[in-house]
């Protein structure tokens, strides 16, 4: 073989493309690579789905929480020194006590906490008395927890009724906000703060912590994701918390 | 030999073939490199996308939060500023002509503006005007004043303060609300039924007695009660948040109570005893009690009763008991000693307990003495004064007896005693003294050229334990003579009055929606 045959063979050679083992060894790691890639795209995808559901769920939380801040914050407005007292006696539906009670309303008033006598405001049940400029004049405005359920009713409010009667019915207790998981985990919504001389302290069913006593409503929504986590297949909770204080005085 | 070369390869050709290779595996990296890249931008933006979104959450909620607390902090600088004590008064915004009270239409703004800001809420039909008071008209039924008031104003107007609340030395902007309006309330504005008569009432602003609101008529204030005012505030921060708060205001409950006293001397209660110097003449003087008021304007008489009860049963003991008349006199019309009605607040124990602990809320030194001791004016604040009038509380006895071998003592302010009131004729007080609880005021010391310019008020409300009563007891006073006793001074009562501060009747939010 001449010289020139030799370099001409070494040329093709060199020329030749990938060996069958190059391009295989080529096509592992592309597709190696290329797994990895989507694994982790898939994977950062299922994080976007489970992370947008929990904050569909914190949104919607955040909402109710601040209506309630706002709520409590209007609970007892107007008072009844808005009124004389001969037409707040004649008129009680005219003025906001701040929050309704049960049972006895309005006669006795209950004592507010653990061991207290009252029913209601409970630790899943709360009914705030207030105007809230809406035009429809006092209000009642419960919030109730029915399993999973919160609950909300608005309704004006009506002299010499019973609070608990008026906002139960299904057409006026609606829901509100879903998958809150308080109950199965024992987490109280509310949670309540009574005036106690120069200071405050949490109303644990003292003779005088009655309900005109809360100064202050703790309150914690613990809710549950709407979808389960793609990746945990597990439903991931959310827990907020909100203080919300009674701004109008005892009167 | 033509091609000796051909068949080694020279370091040239070598060059050639790695830069091949190299060319060859070039593609491969960037294909690589493009994945990667690709791969590293999906997940930071996910990252980015969910940390926007939970910032933009959080934001949206501080931002809610600084305009709520920025609009309560305007409420409180606007019922702060409304103290006649607070060295930034804005008496002179809200009651420019001095007058009783604030008519309806009159309307105050503390403007707070930021820098470079115009704030003009007396603006509503322009829609660029992002702070323009359209709540006004929600509440009035009429439209925001758009005229300045006068020296002597004439409503509807409006007067504007700006905001303390910036430290421009300090380079602190404080609070970001935009203005603060004060103004009179009606039921209309309230949107309440006062009286339960007319619910539409726009015309007579409504007043408070520390127990109730109630209706005034014919424009004149309601005697024994004070003026409610309204606050409303408007905040908006810079990222758009707008939050307005509602205040109603009126001095303190015991502010109102003290507004209107019926008789220099009032002794509140059932079987109350009255005990002057005997024959008219104790010693060095008479104690004479006078109820024409010495802040009269000159030529004319005012005044109310020198001697006040309000039980019909104690009239005759009580009157027996002031002679002779010439020490005990009243202006024409009004009995020297007389029947006299009190603000509800004053009727009962319990109405009379709250007033106690209202005025210890708002007092400048409470005493404690121990049980069976007292305390005196030796305790009492040096700079106490006629242009710094005080309110001093003694939960005990109190002897205002110049004790210690000190010279005549004066005081000024609102002096509340609830055990008994040693009373040295040679002392002076100016202003209102309460003995509220035991309910005694012992006058029995010698002595002369003191007096009391102002009233006095007796009303027994608790037992010997210091058990509230059920009802009214025997409320004393007694005196032996001598000093120049009591003189009505309606001056040095508003004096008194005005140290109490406007307190919060309720408070509400107004709902906004961005414009």
């Amino acid at each position: 073989m001449s010289t020139e045959a030799i370099e001409m063979k070494k040329r093709k050679h060199g020329t030749a493309g990938f060996s069958l083992v190059e391009l295989l060894v080529g096509t592992i790691l592309f597709t190696i690579v290329t797994g990895i890639a989507f694994s982790l795209l898939m994977s950062a995808q299922l994080r976007y789905q489970g992370e947008s559901t929990v904050t569909e769920a914190f949104q919607q939380a955040n909402v109710a929480l601040d209506q309630i801040v706002r709520d409590v914050h209007s609970a007892g407005y107007p008072p009844m020194s808005s009124l004389s007292a001969t037409v707040a006696n004649n008129h009680p539906d005219w003025y906001a006590l701040p929050f309704a009670w049960t049972p006895n309303y309005p006669t006795t008033p209950c004592t507010v906490g653990v061991g207290g006598t009252c029913t209601l405001p409970g630790e899943y049940d709360l009914i705030v008395e207030a105007d809230l400029g809406n035009s429809q004049g006092v209000q009642w405005i419960r919030y109730s927890l029915q399993t999973t359920t919160l609950m909300r009713a608005v309704v004006p409010k009506v002299a010499f009724k019973d609070p608990v009667a008026e906002t139960s019915g299904s057409s006026v207790l609606v829901p509100y906000l879903e998958n809150v998981m308080n109950g199965s985990n024992s987490l109280p919504i509310f949670s309540y703060v009574c005036d106690g001389g120069a200071t405050q302290q949490p109303c644990a069913g003292g003779s005088t912590q009655t309900t005109s006593t809360i100064r202050e409503v703790n309150i914690s929504l613990m809710v549950r994701s709407l979808q389960p986590d793609p990746q945990t297949h597990q439903y991931r909770t959310i827990t907020l918390n909100g203080q919300a204080m009674r701004f109008n005085p005892n009167q | 030999m033509a091609k000796p070369c051909a068949l080694i390869r020279t370091s040239e050709e070598n060059v050639k073939a790695q830069q091949n290779r190299q060319r060859a595996e070039r593609g491969v990296a960037l294909v690589i490199a493009l994945f990667t890249l690709m791969l590293i931008s999906v997940v930071a933006t996910a990252l980015i996308l969910m940390a926007g979104n939970e910032t933009a959450l959080k934001g949206n909620y501080k931002s809610a939060m600084h305009a709520f607390y920025d609009a309560r902090a305007g409420l409180e600088e606007g019922r702060g500023r409304l103290w006649a004590r607070n060295p930034n008064s804005i008496a002179s915004c809200v009651l420019p002509g001095g007058e009783q009270m604030m008519p309806v239409g009159q309307v105050c703004y503390i403007l707070n503006p930021s820098a470079g800001e115009v704030v003009n809420p007396v603006n509503p039909l322009d829609p660029s005007n992002p702070y323009a008071d359209t709540e006004y008209q929600a509440e009035w039924g009429f439209a925001v004043p758009s005229g300045p008031c006068a020296a002597i104003p004439t409503p509807p107007c409006y007067n504007t303060v700006t905001s303390n609340s910036p430290i421009a030395s300090a380079n602190i902007a404080g609070p970001l609300y935009k203005w603060v309006r004060i103004t009179s309330r009606t039921e209309h504005s309230g949107k309440i039924n006062v009286d339960g008569l007319n619910s539409d009432d726009n015309v007579n602003p409504l007043f408070y007695d520390g127990m109730q609101q109630l209706l005034s008529s014919g424009g004149q204030p309601v005697p024994g009660a004070t003026q409610v005012l309204t606050i409303t505030a408007l905040a908006v921060t810079p990222y758009g948040s707008r939050r307005m708060v509602q205040y109603t205001v009126a001095l303190a409950g015991s502010a109102a109570a003290l507004s209107n006293f019926p008789s220099a001397l009032t002794l509140d209660g059932n079987g109350v005893s009255f005990t002057g110097p005997s024959g008219g003449n104790g010693g060095s003087g008479t104690f004479p009690i006078v109820g024409n008021d010495i802040n009269a304007p000159s030529g004319t008489q005012s005044g109310i009763s020198a001697i006040g009860y309000t039980n019909s049963s104690d009239g005759t003991i009580v009157s027996s008991a002031a002679t002779p008349s010439s020490n005990y006199m009243s202006p024409q019309n009004v009995p020297n000693v007389g029947l006299v009605s009190l603000p509800l607040l004053l009727q009962t124990p319990s109405g009379l307990q709250n007033l106690v602990q209202s005025v210890t809320q708002n007092a400048d030194l409470v005493l404690n003495p121990p049980q069976g001791a007292s305390a005196d004016q030796q305790s009492l604040p040096s700079a106490m004064s006629a242009s710094n009038p005080m309110i001093v509380v003694v939960n005990g006895d109190f002897n205002l007896t110049h004790a210690g071998g000190a010279s005549a003592f004066t005081g000024y302010g609102l002096l509340l005693v609830t055990g008994t009131l040693h009373y040295d004729p040679d002392d002076s007080w100016y202003g209102v003294i309460l003995v509220i609880g035991k309910g005694v005021f012992d006058g029995s010391h010698p002595g002369k050229g003191g007096q009391i310019n102002g009233t006095v008020f007796v009303a027994n409300t608790t037992d010997n334990s210091g058990n509230v009563l059920t009802s009214l007891g025997p409320a004393s006073f007694s005196s032996t003579g001598g000093g120049n006793g009591i003189q009505y001074s309606s001056n040095w009562v508003k004096a008194t009055q005005a140290l109490l501060p406007y307190q919060v009747r309720s408070f509400r939010e107004i709902a906004q929606t961005t414009p």
